[in-house]
């Protein structure tokens, strides 16, 4: 009397098998592939560019959002106050790695030439001539 | 006897509904939670003071005028066609660095293609001058 029925919910087991690898195989894809990246203080859409040379997580840097509106490190800045807290990023973050870190600028690309400008020439008034603009790659 | 087969098949086998619920909420949690863009850095060197070229010893000048057109050396160019008379004219024997000067409206997107056909003719010296109104 529970031998059929036993038998048919082992094999109903069994065809739910290959839907649990399955998934276990996507679980591992997403868990290995994908970054888990906390969110930035400003929501931001970096240019698109097809530069190959990829960023360096020991920089610091300096979120622009679309409406000009700054952070250093997630903290947020006004443009007088900018260079004070970068310097301290910089030493802190030089300290920290062996004087490595650099300057790494993630700005929204519908910002413009001009409040970019404003922005890298206090940075180059500061001795930071050269950053490096973070964009998304093309493909 | 009777009682003793689904005792058995319980040992075989741990209940496989919690499981999958377990692990569908783990695999929906990756699938929403990760993020596959990839970034990428593009060097930016400012022009003046000791840092880098002056403007008179520039072989390129790049201007993106207020219209979004471009002028290379004071020439009118299309984007399209802008890497390969770089190219070109590099062929030539001069030596590549470019300044690009941009008009403050210029939109950062419109500054990165520009720098973008300019790193394609192979010229890594690329420096930002100032702005134009």
């Amino acid at each position: 009397m529970k031998f059929p029925c036993g038998e048919r919910r082992r094999k109903h087991d069994d065809h739910l098998i290959p839907l649990i690898n399955v998934v276990f195989l996507m679980l591992i894809f997403f868990m290995v592939i994908g970054r888990i990246a906390p969110p930035d203080l400003f929501q931001i859409r970096p240019p698109v560019s097809q530069s190959q040379q990829r960023e360096s997580d020991k920089d610091v840097t300096i979120l622009v959002s679309r409406d000009g509106s700054l952070a250093v490190d997630d903290t947020p800045v006004t443009l007088e106050t900018l260079i004070p807290a970068l310097q301290l990023s910089l030493d802190n973050a030089r300290r920290k790695q062996g004087g490595t870190a650099g300057i790494r600028v993630k700005a929204d690309a519908a910002l413009t030439a001009g409040q970019l400008m404003s922005i890298l020439k206090r940075l180059r008034d500061s001795g930071n001539a050269k950053v490096r603009l973070l964009t998304w790659s093309d493909r | 006897m009777r009682f003793e087969l689904p005792s058995v098949r319980k040992n075989r086998l741990v209940s496989m509904t919690p499981l999958i619920d377990v692990v569908f909420i783990l695999l929906l949690f990756f699938m929403l939670v990760s993020n596959f863009q990839q970034w990428r850095a593009m060097p930016l060197q400012l022009s003046g003071q000791n840092n880098g070229p002056t403007e008179r010893e520039q072989s390129f000048s790049v201007v993106i005028r207020q219209d979004g057109g471009l002028e290379l050396n004071n020439i009118p160019i299309a984007l399209e066609t802008l890497t390969a008379t770089l190219k070109r004219q590099i062929a030539d024997g001069i030596d590549p660095n470019v300044l690009i000067a941009a008009s403050e409206s210029t939109g950062l997107q419109t500054l990165v293609h520009v720098i973008d056909s300019i790193s394609a003719a192979g010229i890594d010296q690329i420096t930002l001058g100032g702005t134009l109104p």
